[in-house]
């Protein structure tokens, strides 16, 4: 996580937690399961200064967001995940600057979008592949499908 | 008996013989001759010398290849492990040089009581720049104390637990600090950013700002003590339709690579907010 924050395209970082957490989700013969959005809410609320709620709305989305599309749509694979990605990122940014701003941070709108949120959105989708190639491997090592 | 004269002059031409010869070797005069002579013989000695050497490494290389490579394995192992000691010996060193530097500035201000904090991590969302200390309220860290290193202002103490603390840096957006910009001898307010940019606001256009100008706290508002180094001016903007003029504030702390910092133990920070006007209804 730490090495993804020092990763910055303009001021924009990688979520590599959302990432992991969509990637997960849409694994296949995995059931939905709330602990890993829970287990991310938890992590970024301890160590971020952002509102509390703000993380448990953005990775339960997501992880819902990602468990629905993998019901609907069969055999694509890639494109759930960068669908998924970017609803998810882009989600995610809305809902931050959105809690940010209730709490009083004085920040531009302009600024926020244009200097955080699309390079971080950027940066979501280029290291998507390499998460998903990981995870694919874990989920098939830990969850080996069954041979019928 | 009769010894004839032959015999008695036999030893001495030899002897005589040996002399001379000696002395002519010794004088350097047989040198030609004895290379010449010995010639021969050396060449058969390095044509054995060399089959000799060629049977016995041909019988005793494999044993040393083994040898060879156990060696270089052990001392590629100890390479290795020289090489780790010397990466944690400079990280130490630098550890040690970051500490010195900090205990220096603890001296420097005596009447400060200071905690040192290593930083142990960094706020996840690119929104806001914050950082996380190893201390917290076990250690006597509180809400709002200022933090700082021997360059100057890092910001303050913003939650605690018990054993960490996250501290908001002076360059988070929401982070705004009562300066004094000491050339210009005139007070105005650093703001941060999202980008981790700082800027100083709220200054009065007759006021003269330079570039290089140096900014302190200014201690008003008390949220930070006063006369701790900020930055630097580095441009100004000045319109004359403004009612203040801006200028943009290179830090003198590098928040990207901050490994240890300082919090400000004996400062209680005021909360002046009750006292701030209420608009009347």
């Amino acid at each position: 996580m730490v090495v993804m924050s020092s990763l910055k395209l303009v001021s924009g970082t990688a979520d590599l937690i959302l990432v992991v957490v969509v990637v997960w989700m849409l694994q296949e013969h995995l059931p939905f399961t709330w602990e890993w959005p829970l287990l991310a809410s938890l992590l970024v609320m301890f160590s971020s200064a952002l509102p509390k709620f703000v993380p448990v709305f953005i990775y339960f989305f997501v992880a819902g967001l990602a468990y629905y599309l993998k019901k609907r749509v069969w055999q694509t694979p890639l494109l759930m995940l960068f669908i998924t990605i970017g609803i998810g990122s882009l989600f995610e940014n809305v809902i931050t600057i959105l809690g940010l701003k209730m709490y009083g941070n004085p920040f531009a709108w302009d600024d926020a979008v244009v200097l955080v949120a699309i390079p971080s959105m950027i940066l979501n989708f280029l290291i998507a592949l390499p998460v998903h190639g990981l995870l694919s491997d874990l989920a098939s090592w830990l969850y080996p499908a069954e041979v019928e | 008996m009769n010894t004839s004269p032959t015999r008695i002059w036999q030893p001495i031409a030899l002897g005589v013989l040996v002399i001379g010869l000696l002395l002519l070797a010794i004088s350097g005069y047989m040198g030609d001759f004895f290379s010449t002579a010995m010639d021969p013989f050396i060449a058969a000695q390095r044509w054995f010398a060399t089959r000799y050497m060629a049977i016995y490494e041909f019988v005793t290389v494999p044993r040393d290849v083994a040898s060879l490579r156990q060696r270089n394995a052990e001392l590629e192992n100890e390479l290795s492990r020289l090489q780790l000691e010397v990466i944690q010996l400079q990280e130490q060193l630098q550890e040690a040089r970051i500490l010195y530097a900090l205990l220096d500035f603890a001296r420097e201000s005596p009447e400060n009581q200071y905690m040192a904090a290593a930083v142990i991590g960094r706020d996840p969302s690119p929104f806001l720049q914050y950082i996380i200390i190893d201390h917290g309220s076990d250690s006597g860290l509180r809400h709002g104390m200022p933090v700082v290193t021997q360059q100057g202002l890092v910001g303050r103490v913003d939650a605690v637990t018990a054993n960490a603390a996250r501290v908001q840096l002076i360059s988070d957006a929401a982070s705004v600090v009562n300066v004094h910009i000491q050339n210009a001898n005139a007070d105005a307010l650093l703001y941060g950013s999202l980008t981790g940019d700082t800027t100083v606001e709220m200054v009065p256009q007759s006021v003269v700002l330079q570039v290089g100008d140096l900014i302190l706290t200014s201690g008003l508002g008390g949220n930070y003590p006063s006369d701790i180094v900020v930055g630097q001016i580095v441009n100004i903007r000045k319109q004359e339709t403004d009612l203040f003029q801006s200028a943009s504030v290179q830090t003198t702390v590098d928040f990207s690579n901050l490994s240890a910092v300082l919090v400000i133990t004996n400062f209680k920070s005021v909360d002046i907010s009750p006292l701030e006007p209420t608009p009347v209804q």
